[in-house]
């Protein structure tokens, strides 16, 4: 799965993008979070405080319970702040 | 008609308007434009930073348009919006929604900007002089 990081995000984890197979025992976007927030320090610093990250399924806001079985990119950002 | 552009370069809010206006059929014409302001509470503005996420921010804005000319009825909706390094006064986004009265005008014109304002994928950073700062989000 490609995942793109914007923003603050973004400069936390030091990368724009990767990809990232899904792990067997991760479903939803939290489990997803879950797993990233477990790997490194970094995505801990990132994404730990999950109620201010926002995330985008193939370019669709999508709530954290959110089914990834057929998700090709996933997009995780702070609010937006455009306009 | 829709048209949404999301680009680099300056852009001219007068020649933008004065195409716009050069097609007479609808009755009335509302305008946004979104500036970088010279000076935020943290300081002097010395840039302003846009990151964007580009096939999604098309995505959305072009469906958030769509959904106002059908509900509004618009003749015309011409949404523009930068991303990259901005200096203060600039020009960040301009709306123009036209329809038969001003009050769908008015209404299709604040609806495109509130709503691209909590769903777009754009985020902007503020550059200061010794400092930088991500811009939080205020509804």
């Amino acid at each position: 799965m490609r995942v793109l990081y914007f923003a603050k995000v973004r400069e936390i984890i030091g990368l724009p993008e990767e990809n990232i197979d899904l792990p067997s025992n991760v479903q939803t976007v939290e489990d997803f979070l879950d797993y990233l927030i477990s790997k490194e320090n970094k995505y801990d610093l990132a994404l730990s405080n999950k109620e201010a990250i926002h995330i985008a399924c193939d370019e669709d806001h999508v709530d954290k319970d959110f089914i990834l079985k057929n998700t090709k990119e996933i997009a995780i950002f702070p609010p937006v702040t455009g306009g | 008609m829709i048209t949404v552009k999301i680009q680099k370069k300056q852009f001219n809010p007068q020649k933008i308007l004065i195409n716009a206006e050069k097609d007479k059929k609808y009755g009335a014409l509302v305008s946004f434009i979104g500036s970088v302001r010279e000076e935020t509470n943290n300081g002097k503005v010395k840039k302003l930073f846009i990151e964007h996420y580009k096939n999604m921010a098309e995505k959305i804005i072009y469906k958030t348009a769509l959904n106002a000319e059908k509900k509004w009825n618009l003749d015309y909706c011409y949404i523009i919006h930068r991303y990259g390094s901005l200096k203060a006064g600039e020009s960040i986004v301009m709306v123009i929604t036209c329809s038969k009265h001003r009050k769908e005008a008015y209404a299709a014109n604040q609806y495109i900007i509130d709503w691209l304002k909590i769903n777009a994928p754009f985020w902007k950073k503020e550059i200061f002089e010794n400092k930088s700062k991500w811009v939080e989000q205020t509804l």
